[in-house]
């Protein structure tokens, strides 16, 4: 039996934030709100929306798991992905951007921007070192003259404000 | 006739110089965007309102419009060019742009797209502002139920573009309506789902939800796909003899953007919709139908003239009603918010003086697109020999700087990574993108109005809704939108099955004829 992942997994995410969510409304304090004129409380709106995804989701979840096939997904070029070295080049960009975001702070905009731009345009297929150092670069050195004389911010200096005093 | 001249003269007292250089920005920004193929105009809008939070309300969403008014046409210059619709709006403008452009009429081609564009923008704007302010008036006497009911009206266009599976446009419009209720209860003042963070008591970062939703789950699903570099291999220029067709097929360019104007009103159906059922009506009423799809000049006006009347028409139920639309206006919407205008028919009476100004803006960019794209063609043209490793490169470059530029705090880029993420894995899992926004846009007025509503009615839903004839209208509206793709769906199946079985029984018969 072959199951429909993308209509499974998605279903099971769902289910596990519908219940989250539904947990968390009743987890909310609403004294403060259940005295407005008696009607639904600042819990009741959000409740309803889970139950709506916690419906959904098990529809999806039970879809998937009765059918017991591969559905006829709608042709996507998005979802037509042939082999893992995709998903890691997906992968790849996204731990990028969890480390430049971490070290935005303390290293600073001017000198974690390029690594993160050459890697996108490598990540792209581009080869040509001049090309991807000279991108990098430019880019983030327009972009900091331009947010700093346009709108007149500073962006993270990070460790060059040890450097330049 | 009065009341027309005070309009113009209105109009006429609301134009700035910054309006116009924010809409001329705009527009280069648009038809650049839409140029370049898999961008649109969507994403140019979620890239530019960052930087809107830094302009006077009237420039910024100027800026907004001219990126939505340009990159309608810039569609049509690769469609044309390249054979492939730069934006989906332009899909039906290729049927007969290219065939027009492999006969060596390229220019011709462009310079009718730019005209129709011009023709059905300005139509647009003109029917925006003479319907938007009626509608409006009506509008300001609605209560919370309608206001509601409304909301609901136009969270059920997650139905029509809910492509392929409803369940799952559902899910994503929950999804974006429960990501609207993070932050300040909108009645009580009291504080949900912060998960402890002071920077969420607000709610979510709107531009951090957009630009990750769209810009970056986009830059990852870009990444994936294999190098590839355009080749644009016809010379194109200003063809002046299409300017001569304003007079022989103005009926032509007009029904168009009526159609335009008429689908764009209507929440959600969308401008590629408008400019196929305006390219098929054409063809209906042509004398020379089999020529369309082979290069006909009047396929490129149905197109293009429809697509671009949308945006006006889309911005009427927007501005009058506070209900997008179209996913560009979503966006246009959300910018108005970050100004501090909140969209529906109070608008029109409390900043009048803004609207006015957004109006003329609006018309202003309808004219400027005529000069400005016939002629930056070459320039625009360009762009697509930019290798798109430098072009994601920069893209991902102004996600960043637009999403810290808003609050200048760490926390909005992990939300933008986070919502990056979200709108990645709802892409390749086959989930509709647009109802998130939809959801998230229109969810703090359907929440307030429902539970004013509910307060109101004290329990008593139908006697009180028997009351509000208009809701109630309105709801049923509502329901109808919601249930017609099902009802749809179920229809064909049952036809397919039926033709199938009643073919199945043709075959037996003719066996046993045969034994």
């Amino acid at each position: 039996m072959r199951i429909d992942l993308k209509d499974l997994l998605p279903g099971l995410c769902g289910l596990g934030f519908g219940s989250w969510l539904l947990r968390e409304t009743y987890l909310l304090d609403v004294e403060l709100a259940q005295h407005v004129g008696g009607g639904m409380n600042a819990a009741g709106y959000p409740r309803l929306l889970s139950l709506l995804i916690l419906g959904c989701s098990m529809f999806l979840v039970c879809q998937a798991l009765i059918r017991g096939v591969r559905r006829q997904m709608p042709p996507s070029d998005d979802s037509q992905v042939g082999d893992t070295w995709v998903f890691k080049k997906a992968g790849i960009a996204f731990l990028g951007f969890m480390v430049y975001t971490l070290l935005l702070n303390h290293v600073g905009y001017l000198i974690i921007t390029p690594p993160l731009l050459g890697l996108i345009t490598v990540l792209v297929g581009e080869r040509r070192k001049l090309v991807i150092a000279a991108t990098a670069i430019l880019i983030t050195l327009v972009l900091y003259t331009v947010t700093f004389y346009a709108f007149h911010i500073v962006l993270p200096e990070g460790v060059l404000r040890y450097v330049i005093g | 006739m009065f009341e027309f001249l005070q309009i113009i003269g209105d109009l006429i007292s609301a134009v700035h110089l910054t309006s116009v250089v924010a809409m001329l920005i705009g527009l280069s920004m648009g038809i650049l965007i839409g140029v370049l193929p898999g961008m649109g105009p969507l994403l140019g809008a979620v890239l530019a309102i960052p930087f809107t939070f830094y302009m006077d309300p009237v420039p910024a969403i100027a800026l907004l419009l001219g990126i939505y008014q340009g990159g309608n046409y810039g569609g049509a210059i690769t469609a044309t060019v390249l054979g492939i619709p730069g934006t989906p709006m332009s899909a039906a403008t290729l049927l007969d742009a290219y065939p027009m452009a492999n006969r060596g009429l390229a220019s011709e081609a462009v310079t009718l797209a730019a005209i129709a564009s011009f023709f059905g923008t300005v139509f647009s704007g003109i029917v925006l502002i003479l319907i938007s302010k009626t509608l409006a008036k009506i509008a300001i006497g609605f209560g919370p139920a309608e206001t509601m009911s409304l909301a609901l009206l136009g969270l059920t266009a997650i139905a029509a573009l809910s492509h392929g599976s409803l369940v799952k446009g559902l899910i994503a419009g929950a999804f974006g309506l429960s990501i609207a209720t993070i932050g300040n209860d909108p009645i009580t003042g009291f504080t949900r789902f912060n998960f402890g963070r002071t920077e969420l008591e607000g709610g979510v970062t709107l531009v951090a939800m957009f630009m990750g939703i769209f810009a970056v789950s986009e830059l990852l699903i870009q990444i994936e796909k294999p190098f590839r570099a355009f080749q644009a291999t016809k010379r194109l220029g200003i063809s002046f003899s299409m300017f001569k067709t304003l007079g022989p097929k103005f009926f032509g360019y007009l029904r168009s953007s009526i159609v335009g104007v008429g689908i764009g009103s209507i929440p959600v159906v969308g401008n590629t919709t408008s400019s196929f059922l305006s390219y098929k009506l054409a063809k209906d009423f042509s004398k020379r139908p089999g020529n369309f799809g082979k290069g006909e000049p009047d396929g490129v006006i149905a197109s293009e003239a429809a697509n671009s009347a949308c945006t006006g028409g889309a911005l009427i139920p927007m501005l009058a009603l506070g209900i997008p639309g179209d996913p560009v206006v979503a966006v246009v919407m959300g910018g108005l918010l970050i100004q501090g205008l909140s969209p529906g028919p109070t608008l029109f009476f409390t900043q009048a003086q803004a609207l006015t100004g957004i109006f003329a803006a609006f018309l202003i960019g309808g004219i400027l697109l005529l000069p400005l794209g016939l002629a930056s063609i070459t320039v625009f043209m360009r762009v697509l020999k930019i290798p798109l490793s430098i072009l994601l490169a920069a893209v991902l470059a102004l996600i960043i700087i637009g999403t810290f530029l808003v609050q200048r705090h760490i926390f909005d880029l992990w939300q933008l990574w986070f919502f990056g993420a979200v709108g990645y894995a709802m892409r390749k899992t086959g989930f509709p993108l647009i109802p998130v926004v939809i959801g998230f846009v229109l969810g703090p007025i359907f929440e307030v109005n429902l539970r004013r509503t509910t307060i109101i009615m004290s329990g008593d839903f139908f006697g009180y809704m028997a009351t509000r004839p208009v809701a109630l209208v309105v709801l049923v509206l509502a329901a109808i939108a919601l249930l017609a793709p099902l009802v749809q769906t179920w229809y064909l199946r049952l036809t397919q099955i039926r033709a199938e079985r009643a073919k199945g029984s043709h075959q037996k018969k003719g066996s046993t004829n045969l034994s």
